[in-house]
């Protein structure tokens, strides 16, 4: 399974990615906006870091004017995967990009049903999102094991990039359930790495190396 | 009022591409090529030249024996965009078995995206048109059997014009003839 970061600050995207862990990047307007900085210049950082699919969100809501922004996004580098929301609008343009071969990341999937549909428009990615399902009482993860039998039983190419990670275990079930991409926010991360039986281990360890005669 | 979105925003352009190989059996493996460029998605092959043999093309001094080439060309109409073109064929590169590494090396693939309508496309890793194709006998002769009239959008001359004026790019001989364009 892909490891992308979803984030747009470019300090955590360069630690994780000099952990070796990270394949690509996922922003979108709002982590954008919280670097207070220039669009460009955080996409520019991005790019000198990251070699791998970096996801840059569109804000428009009309087909046309949402194909209009995917050319220019996608005319900024070749990593560039652009960032459409799973609505009628949204799916025209997805199926204008694949004619073009630009690729996409079809957004805010939150049905089995919608994700079909992304897939038949020759979305790239379907980006699920699990912990806001979470939130509102369903099962975040029963919608990746769907999506995952319906993609494979029709031999759909659509990668699933689950989104909205909350936690470790999230990551895990992604990964047991066949999820091609898991875009994780810095400190899930971080949270991955950790484990109280390392902290524990590492720390008898270096007490005993005191004891060792030198 | 929205606007209407159909097939004609998407534009389509010709494009050309060229094959060679001269690893393994060349021959066999430009057709198998043939037959990757026609499982591309939004890419239409609609003729694809006869075969010819070449020289390899050597760095001067190189006095390595290097096996002849087998090459062809094949046009199309696509409505990819050019790097979106070339990364589909990278990829056949890829599963054909070939590493790109040095420039004059021997290859059991080559593909080259030549010519994209009348556009010229300069970026890092990919140039249109192909800025060595006017050197090439074995890249302007079939692609002056199979399109004659198309002109060059750098020195504005058809295929047929700049096949005639080469000189000195080594000579190449038809191995196998295409059939209107088609060679099965």
């Amino acid at each position: 399974m892909e490891i992308f970061i979803d984030s747009a600050d470019i300090n955590e995207i360069k630690e994780a990615y000099a952990m070796g862990v990270i394949d690509g990047v996922t922003t979108n307007p709002s982590l954008v906006a919280k670097t207070g900085r220039k669009f460009e210049d955080v996409i520019k950082d991005i790019i000198a870091v990251v070699d791998g699919p970096i996801s840059l969100e569109t804000v428009t809501l009309e087909a046309s004017s949402i194909v209009e922004e995917a050319k220019k996004l996608a005319a900024i580098h070749k990593n560039v995967v652009v960032k459409i929301p799973l609505i009628e609008e949204g799916l025209k343009a997805i199926k204008l990009c694949a004619q073009m071969g630009i690729k996409t990341n079809c957004t805010l999937c939150f049905s089995a049903n919608q994700a079909l549909l992304a897939a038949k428009a020759g979305a790239t990615y379907i980006s699920p999102f699990v912990g806001r399902l979470d939130d509102i009482g369903q099962t975040g993860m029963d919608l990746i094991r769907e999506i995952k039998t319906i993609y494979t039983n029709y031999g759909l190419k659509t990668k699933i990039l689950v989104a909205s990670i909350r936690n470790p275990i999230h990551f895990k079930d992604s990964a047991l359930m066949g999820a091609d991409v898991a875009t994780l926010p810095y400190h899930v991360i971080l949270q991955l790495a950790k484990h109280t039986l390392t902290d524990v281990g590492l720390k008898k360890f270096l007490d005993d190396w005191k004891k060792v005669p030198r | 009022m929205k606007r209407e979105i159909n097939m004609q925003e998407v534009d389509r352009k010709e494009i050309a591409i060229g094959i060679g190989s001269n690893l393994g059996d060349p021959l066999a493996q430009v057709k198998e090529a043939i037959l990757h460029l026609k499982q591309i998605s939004h890419l239409k092959i609609s003729k694809v030249s006869s075969f010819y043999q070449s020289k390899a093309l050597v760095p001067t001094g190189c006095t390595d024996i290097v096996p002849n080439y087998i090459n062809a060309v094949a046009i199309g109409q696509t409505s990819l965009y050019p790097q979106a073109l070339l990364d589909n064929l990278l990829s056949i590169e890829k599963h054909m078995g070939r590493c790109r590494q040095k420039k004059w090396e021997s290859r059991v693939i080559d593909l080259d995206l030549l010519l994209y309508g009348m556009e010229i496309y300069e970026r890092k890793g990919l140039q249109i048109p192909h800025p060595e194709m006017l050197a090439r006998r074995f890249v302007l002769e079939p692609l002056a059997e199979i399109k004659p009239e198309w002109i060059h959008p750098r020195v504005h001359k058809t295929m047929k014009e700049l096949a005639g004026q080469i000189f000195g790019s080594g000579d190449i001989c038809l191995i196998e003839r295409s059939e209107n364009g088609n060679f099965y």
